[in-house]
């Protein structure tokens, strides 16, 4: 399944943040270094609850941080049952 | 190479050291009593009780080794904490878990059938244990594969 439709900003946000260092932002949200290069890479989704303590070292919103792009993403929409 | 893949490793390796050994005690060095017998479940049971409880402690020993080990070769300074997991490993673990316990769901159905077809009481528990022994391989195996390929 494709995961293009979720892309994230969090290389660039570090680049501005003085070059902060994957381990670092990774300590500071409470997960491995490893982790946060699969969020970078876009091969792992985190939970909201990281999302947002990712925004939150930030100092941004979370749609600052991952973008959503609904043509992109392609999912079955449930049946209305009659 | 990452400390969850090096944990994956060394967990893949222990088990099959720790249960060659116990076979090779079981079967080999103490060959002459015990495959005689093999078609008694009593010899079942307290064989699976005590592999159980060796692998246990062999694993703890062997992990505090690892440990110790990784504290030398990195500094005191620099050591990864071992038991720290977050969110993506709590994934990965459940994922290679669902797919170990297929295996042994689907081993023990197999089992079933030396049985049901009149063979010895050994055939089914050779099948539990094999079964049981290649969805712990497989488990770590899926760990290593999905920490360096994807979550």
């Amino acid at each position: 399944m494709s995961k293009d439709h979720i892309q994230n900003k969090v290389r660039t946000l570090r680049f501005f943040r003085d070059e902060m260092t994957q381990q670092q932002l990774a300590d500071e949200v409470g997960v491995t270094r490893q982790t946060l290069a699969a969020i970078e890479s876009g091969k792992y989704f985190p939970t909201l609850e990281l999302a947002f303590r990712i925004a939150k070292v930030f100092n941004v919103t979370l749609d600052e941080v991952f973008t959503y792009d609904s043509s992109k993403d392609k999912y079955k929409k449930r049946k209305k049952s009659k | 190479m990452s400390i969850q893949i090096q944990k994956s490793i060394f967990n893949l390796v222990t088990t099959i050291l720790s249960i060659g050994v116990y076979l090779i005690y079981v079967f080999g060095i103490n060959g002459d009593i015990n495959i005689s017998k093999m078609t008694e479940i009593q010899f079942w049971g307290s064989f699976i009780l005590t592999m159980t409880g060796v692998l246990i402690v062999a694993k703890i020993i062997l992990f505090i080794l690892f440990a110790i080990f990784k504290t030398m070769v990195s500094g005191r300074k620099n050591v990864e904490d071992l038991g720290f997991v977050d969110e993506r490993d709590k994934l990965i673990e459940t994922k290679s878990g669902r797919y170990s316990h297929w295996i042994a769901i689907v081993g023990f159905i197999v089992s079933m059938i030396p049985l049901s077809m009149g063979y010895g009481v050994q055939y089914m528990f050779l099948t539990i244990l094999s079964c049981g022994f290649i969805a712990t391989v497989m488990s770590d195996v899926w760990k290593i594969y999905f920490y360096s390929k994807e979550a």
